[in-house]
């Protein structure tokens, strides 16, 4: 009975925020089948660790940090069809992109696809207007490190999106 | 410049990030379908894959047990050696099992969390793979041992050929399965090590200029002594 109240305000919260799984999804998931896995592999993990959360943190930071950390430490295995993969990315992209029509969005999503793993993290993290001490907590690095890493990433994200426009 | 630009993409996501994925919203229903799935969790898929080897094994022991007992007295020898090394391979790969961290922590910081995993993939998975190899060779000389007792009745006297030709057998067997297992285990190790190497690459660039102020240091201090004390001697020398 427990269980199922815990579940029942677990899915509310996970629905009314589902937007930070499905733009971390989008940044680290190459295929669509590949974001679907990693849907599902966070909408576990955040499941396995909601009876640890015990509203030290906002529930959205919580649920970043739970949602990069999975998106970041799951491994891909090595596909030897690579080419058959990158056709199938270019068309879903292209279907994607139609259906929407925010061009600065889909400008800044295809800049931040270019940055490493971790750059696209601390990235949106930034995006969402988390304090430099919510990041350095997130990454596990000091604040000291996240403002010189911001700077870094910031002017690389600003040349890329020149170059994409 | 590029900071007007950036601000620029900042307000746009503030406004519009969300409703970018309004085709991709789910209900309440739908995301709990997602709870019903199994885990692709690192340590799950291990777990999992170390029991079909621990089963494949015993189904081995299983089959070279019986074959012994089909076997006349002198010639069960090999099916006992191979029983023996099935025996320690699957007892190996029980504590493997037990050794198998839980969960990771995966609301742990970034950095922490990918050392853990980092650490489970070089210790437990690396030894997995080199005793889970065994299988191959263990299934082709079971095999082996079958096609002889049901053809011949029996272990018949190996020719050179015969050695080299099961010889070669076995160790392609052994080197095929480590060896593709091996590539895959690195091939994510890397993912993970990179992901690793891209958060401690300042943190290695503040050692390093740390280490460089201490000998920058102790060489003005080192100085400062040579200069003293060669000040001290040649005011001795005048003087004497």
């Amino acid at each position: 009975m427990q269980d199922k109240k815990l579940q029942e305000k677990f899915l509310k919260l996970i629905t009314v925020n589902q937007n930070i799984i499905h733009k971390i999804c989008y940044l680290y998931g190459k295929t669509l089948e590949e974001r679907e896995d990693l849907y599902q592999e966070i909408i576990l993990q955040l499941w396995k660790s909601y009876p640890r959360f015990k509203n030290r943190s906002c529930f959205s930071t919580w649920m970043y940090r739970v949602a990069l950390n999975t998106a970041l430490t799951k491994t891909r295995k090595p596909s030897l069809f690579a080419d058959v993969e990158i056709r199938s990315i270019i068309e879903e992209e292209v279907n994607e992109f139609q259906q929407n029509n925010n061009e600065d969005i889909q400008i800044l999503y295809k800049a931040i696809g270019m940055l490493k793993e971790v750059e696209k993290a601390i990235i949106l993290l930034w995006l969402e207007e988390k304090s430099y001490d919510e990041i350095a907590d997130t990454i596990g690095i000091s604040v000291k490190n996240v403002s010189v890493k911001l700077v870094r990433i910031k002017s690389k994200l600003a040349n890329l999106i020149e170059k994409i426009q | 410049m590029n900071e007007i630009k950036l601000d620029k993409y900042k307000n746009a996501w503030k406004m519009k990030s969300d409703s970018f994925f309004r085709n991709n919203k789910l209900s309440d229903s739908g995301i709990k379908n997602f709870l019903n799935g199994k885990s692709r969790d690192i340590s799950k898929l291990y777990k999992r894959g170390l029991i079909v080897s621990i089963t494949f094994i015993s189904f081995i022991a299983i089959s070279l047990i019986s074959l012994s007992l089909l076997f006349s007295f002198k010639q069960y020898i090999l099916p006992l050696v191979l029983l023996g090394i099935s025996i320690i391979s699957v007892i190996f790969q029980v504590r493997l099992l037990h050794r198998i961290p839980k969960y990771f922590l995966v609301e742990d910081n970034l950095k922490h969390l990918l050392e853990e995993k980092i650490y489970f993939y070089k210790t437990h998975y690396k030894k997995s793979i080199l005793i889970g190899g065994i299988s191959a060779p263990l299934f082709f000389l079971t095999g082996m041992l079958f096609y002889f007792f049901f053809v011949y009745g029996k272990v018949r006297i190996f020719a050179l050929d015969d050695y080299l030709v099961f010889g070669v057998g076995v160790v392609l067997s052994y080197f095929i399965t480590v060896v593709s297992q091996m590539w895959q285990f690195n091939y994510q190790l890397k993912q993970l090590q990179n992901c690793l190497d891209e958060l401690n690459d300042e943190i290695i660039n503040n050692l390093s200029i740390k280490k460089h102020k201490i000998n920058k240091m102790r060489l003005v201090i080192m100085s400062i002594l040579a200069l003293i004390i060669g000040i001290l001697l040649f005011l001795y020398i005048i003087w004497r």
